[in-house]
């Protein structure tokens, strides 16, 4: 039936086979090159050129020696991956190998002597015949589709050969290549090669897996052995990771941390705030940073410095985050005191500095510069000298650093200097800080500025102790000098006087003209009142218009004084607004010791004795007793004669002879002074120069006297009589008036009078009181000629080494001595000693008050020079005095 | 020509691999006559490695080789492969295409 096929069909059927051909040949120069290669294989083993076969396979090639074996041959034929075949030249399939029977999939002997034209797709027929039919050519070779016997086709590569085999000639072998596993074999080479790169890129990955996991390993390690705790926690929040530090902070094992969450270290003292800001970070994936409390597995709290770091994939989605901690409970303790301590420093209102172990100002704080004045920039680096006044001496900041050596400390009253130069009164407390080998390292100083303070403490002191109308003492204050000065008197052997003074009927002028017509009264009254007094003595008020007057050293005679005083300033007008007033006191005296020894009984014996001089009639002073009023009266009333007693010629001279006992000549006369008023008559020296010196009308008497005396003698040197000297008294206050030389030289000189005739009398007291002025006094007056003599000798206390030193030339032996010298021993040894010292320091001697012949001769036997007393003469008014002289000339020439 | 995918190849590298199996007198002689050839042909610009079977059955995998001797020509491309003892010279130079046809 095929052989009946129309020729005219298979000539179309080639047409279409040629050009799929081309179209495959292009394409399968591969399949040539293998081609090519087998025919070489089978050109080579029929020239016997070949020594072996080889069998790739898939355990390892396989090579079978050929040495001619037919067996080994076909062997190799049946395990060729082609499928390999010999036909008849009509195409009878004599021989096919296993391979072309497994191609079709149908049993050898159904192939063996078939036609070989069943096995392909009919469209191929023209293609096979073509190539069957080829007798020119050696070889031919199409790609044809054999049709399997389950249907399928497979494509396959047709080789013909014209063999001669076994004898056969035009036999024809066929060599079938199975195309699909040509195409089976590209795409399993691709696969092969996609598998390699597979496999390549895995092994690249494991490669990086490997480093990633030793780098992992190192970070682990490197994570494990920090201080700070890490914890690693996924996108949910879970824990997936802590660190070794985690654990010893928290006291949790890793194991215990992974899966749970971070709220695990929350506790009750967690502040809510934190907690919620930690939250909200989280959940949108931001960093935070903030201590927050958290708890121990034990329930400890502690404090975590806590920051947490999200982490992102490649995408940009949050997936993990990354939290480290760290334990600064202690650390923002010591911080929080730190800044406490730094906000007290400076915040203070306490002035700080801080120096060096040298001094120097290494800080300062804010309330320092307000303070001082000075800036940080000025103070630091500078000696804390620059702060000094120059108030306090070496020996007060020698104690001060002494204290501070010793005790580490100080704290005290310190005038410093402001920048303005200004001083001003701090309250200093000055620590030492030692380093721990117990040197000094710094100097902590805090001082705060009291002058205002110290201001107000001024000024309640000032309340508490003074009277705030008239700026006087008041009653405290008053008691507190009066205790200090009986303490001194009764210390010194001194008096003193208490005073009480009320302004008579002073409650009218309040009630007529108001209290601040009263009120000013008071204050002028107390002014002027107080201008009377001097320093040392206290004028107080101790209420409404009572005033307590304290004068140290006092006794009845000087309170009489100052009471007077204060009665006559006290009645001079006073003028207050449109006002004239007047004001009369009444004064109390209490004397210490007379009346008391203390204040409380001084004060109500002055209390009483003003009481009486109100009812005296006011305007007065009384004494607590009689006998001191009397007294005082009487020296008050000489005081006032006194003062006028010059003016009025109430005072004169009278001249006692003075007689030397060997020559019985009159060579000097003393001049005493007489006082006599028309009412008080003769008043005795001895009674009004004590008043004369405590009213200070001394000098000017005492002046009248030394004129007088010396104008006298003059005016008997004029007459005629005989050289002598004139002796003046000299009371202590004269003594130490500063220009007593010059007024005695003026006076000499006025009258034309040698020095040497006027001869000084000075009191024992006043040259033992104060020897070195005495001295110096001595000196200047000797230096004008004058001679000097000391009176009452033996009555005092006189240093026979000063006395060596007086320029004195004569000693005047007191008439208490020269009464008694005759009848008491005493008296007289005394006196025998004072010739003999007297002599012995080459002095003269001259006694006083000789009243018998016997004592004069004694006297004069004793060695005495000179003489003066009622037996030889009374004092002589002067005009009887020349004509007493005239006299005892006459006698001594008798 | 000779710049291939841009890679500079020198013209005269040639690359040869003879594939033998055991000492017989055709291996031996294959080996003569290629080295005969070459060092007529090539004037020594070439290499030629011979590779025993026996010994290295796996380098013959990737080159299909199914009977040997068998020389292949790598380089230049493409690549060619004779078989036999190699004792007909001008088969031998066709097949390496040293000969035009």
């Amino acid at each position: 039936m095929r052989h009946s096929r129309p020729q005219n069909a298979l000539e179309e059927m080639a047409d279409a086979v040629v050009s799929t051909r081309e179209a495959l040949r292009s394409e399968n120069t591969v399949l040539r090159l293998r081609l090519t290669q087998l025919e070489q294989a089978f050109r080579a083993i029929r020239d016997c050129e070949v020594d072996a076969l080889f069998v790739p396979g898939s355990s390892g090639g396989r090579v079978f020696a050929l040495e001619g074996t037919d067996r080994a041959y076909r062997a190799l034929i049946e395990e060729m991956g082609e499928g390999a075949l010999t036909l008849t030249p009509e195409g009878i399939v004599l021989y096919a190998n296993r391979h072309f029977a497994a191609l079709l999939g149908r049993p050898l002997e159904r192939v063996m002597g078939v036609r070989i034209g069943v096995f392909f797709a009919p469209e191929c027929y023209a293609s096979l015949l073509a190539l069957l039919l080829d007798g020119q050519s050696a070889k031919a070779s199409a790609e044809l589709d054999l049709v399997t016997e389950a249907g399928p086709r497979v494509a396959t590569l047709v080789t013909v050969n014209h063999l001669t085999i076994d004898g056969f000639p035009d036999t024809i072998g066929m060599v079938v290549t199975d195309l699909t596993w040509q195409k089976r074999s590209e795409a399993a080479t691709q696969a092969r090669q996609t598998l390699l790169q597979v496999i390549e890129s895995q092994r690249r990955s494991e490669e990086r897996l490997r480093v990633s996991l030793e780098t992992l390993h190192l970070r682990d390690n490197a994570l494990g052995a920090i201080s700070q705790g890490v914890l690693i926690s996924d996108a949910r929040g879970h824990t997936t990771y802590v660190n070794h530090a985690f654990e010893v902070i928290t006291g949790y094992s890793a194991a215990e941390a992974v899966g749970q969450t971070a709220a695990m270290l929350q506790g009750p003292g967690t502040a809510p705030a934190v907690r919620q800001a930690l939250r909200e970070a989280v959940a949108a994936a931001r960093p935070f940073h903030s201590d927050i409390l958290n708890y121990r597995k034990d329930g400890t709290p502690f404090l975590n410095a806590l920051s947490v770091t999200p982490v992102f994939d490649a995408h940009g989605s949050p997936t993990q985050s990354v939290g480290v901690m760290r334990d600064v409970t202690a650390s923002r303790n010591i911080d929080a005191q730190l800044r406490l301590a730094a906000q007290v420093f400076k915040q203070s209102g306490e002035g700080v500095l801080i120096t060096d172990s040298l001094h120097r100002i290494v800080k300062v704080n804010q309330a320092f510069t307000t303070i001082t004045g000075f800036s940080e920039a000025d103070a630091l680096g500078q000696n804390t000298r620059m702060l000094s006044s120059s108030r306090h001496d070496a020996g007060f900041f020698r104690a001060m650093w002494n204290e501070i050596h010793v005790h580490g400390h100080w704290q005290g009253e310190i005038w410093n200097r402001r920048k303005d130069g200004s001083a001003y009164l701090q309250w200093l407390s000055i620590s030492r800080i030692a380093d721990a080998a117990g040197d000094a390292e710094h100097f902590i100083a805090s001082f705060s500025d009291i002058t205002q303070r110290k201001d107000a403490e001024d000024r309640i002191w000032r309340l508490a102790h003074y009277d705030v109308l008239t700026g006087l003492p008041n009653r405290a204050l008053l008691r507190d000098r009066a205790a200090q000065v009986l303490q001194m008197a009764h210390r010194k052997n001194e008096s003193m006087a208490l005073l009480f003074i009320d302004l008579d009927h002073f409650k009218n002028i309040n009630d007529s003209l108001g209290h601040a017509i009263g009120d000013q009264l008071l204050v002028e009254a107390a002014g002027r009142m107080k201008a009377a007094l001097r320093d040392q003595d206290t004028l107080s008020r101790t209420g409404g218009d009572e005033f307590v007057l304290l004068l140290p050293g006092a006794d009845a005679v000087g309170a009489a004084h100052v009471a007077q005083k204060l009665l006559q300033v006290a009645q001079l007008h006073f003028q207050i607004g449109p006002h004239e007033l007047t004001v009369t006191p009444s004064i109390g005296i209490a004397l210490y010791p007379a009346n008391g020894h203390d204040f409380d009984l001084l004060s109500k014996c002055a209390d009483a004795a003003m009481y009486r001089a109100k009812q005296n009639g006011r305007n007065t002073f009384c004494f607590f007793t009689a006998e001191i009023q009397a007294q005082s009266v009487r020296a008050l009333l000489l005081e006032n004669a006194l003062r006028r007693a010059l003016e009025r010629g109430q005072m004169h001279l009278v001249y006692q002879p003075q007689r030397d006992l060997q020559s019985g000549r009159i060579v000097g006369a003393e001049a005493l002074l007489r006082w006599q008023h028309p009412e008080l008559g003769a008043v005795s020296p001895a009674e009004f120069i004590p008043v004369a010196e405590s009213s200070g009308l001394i000098s000017s008497i005492g002046e009248w006297v030394l004129r007088t005396a010396v104008r006298q003698l003059k005016t008997w040197h004029d007459a005629g009589m005989a050289p002598m000297t004139v002796a003046v008294n000299l009371s202590a206050v004269q003594f130490r008036q500063r220009n007593l030389s010059e007024l005695v030289e003026s006076i000499l000189e006025e009258a034309g009078v040698a020095p040497q005739s006027l001869e000084l009398e000075l009191t024992e007291s006043v040259a033992s009181d104060d020897p070195v002025s005495a001295i110096t006094a001595m000196n200047s007056l000797d230096a004008c000629g004058v001679r000097m003599s000391i009176d009452d000798f033996g009555t005092g206390y006189s240093s026979l080494s000063y006395l060596k030193r007086f320029k004195v030339y004569k000693l005047k032996i007191d008439q208490s001595f020269v009464h008694s010298v005759l009848s008491n021993p005493e008296d007289k040894a005394i006196v025998t000693a004072i010739i003999a010292m007297a002599h012995s320091l080459g002095l003269l001697t001259i006694a006083e008050g000789v009243e018998t012949e016997a004592q004069m001769n004694y006297l004069r036997d004793l060695g005495c020079d000179e003489m003066q007393g009622y037996w030889f003469s009374r004092p002589l008014a002067a005009d009887r005095f020349k004509g007493f002289v005239d006299e005892n000339t006459f006698d001594e020439v008798r | 020509m000779n710049d291939i995918a841009g890679f500079a190849v020198a013209p005269d590298a040639w690359a040869l691999q003879l594939y033998v199996a055991g000492q017989t007198p055709r291996s031996l002689r294959a080996v003569a006559n290629i080295q005969r050839l070459c060092a007529g042909q090539l004037k020594g610009r070439y290499r030629l490695e011979v590779i025993d079977l026996y010994q290295q059955p796996q380098l013959a995998q990737g080159d299909q080789i199914v009977a040997v001797p068998a020389l292949i020509k790598r380089l230049p491309d493409p690549l060619r492969m004779v078989i036999g003892d190699m004792s007909d010279a001008e088969r031998v130079l066709h097949g390496l295409d040293l000969l035009s046809e």
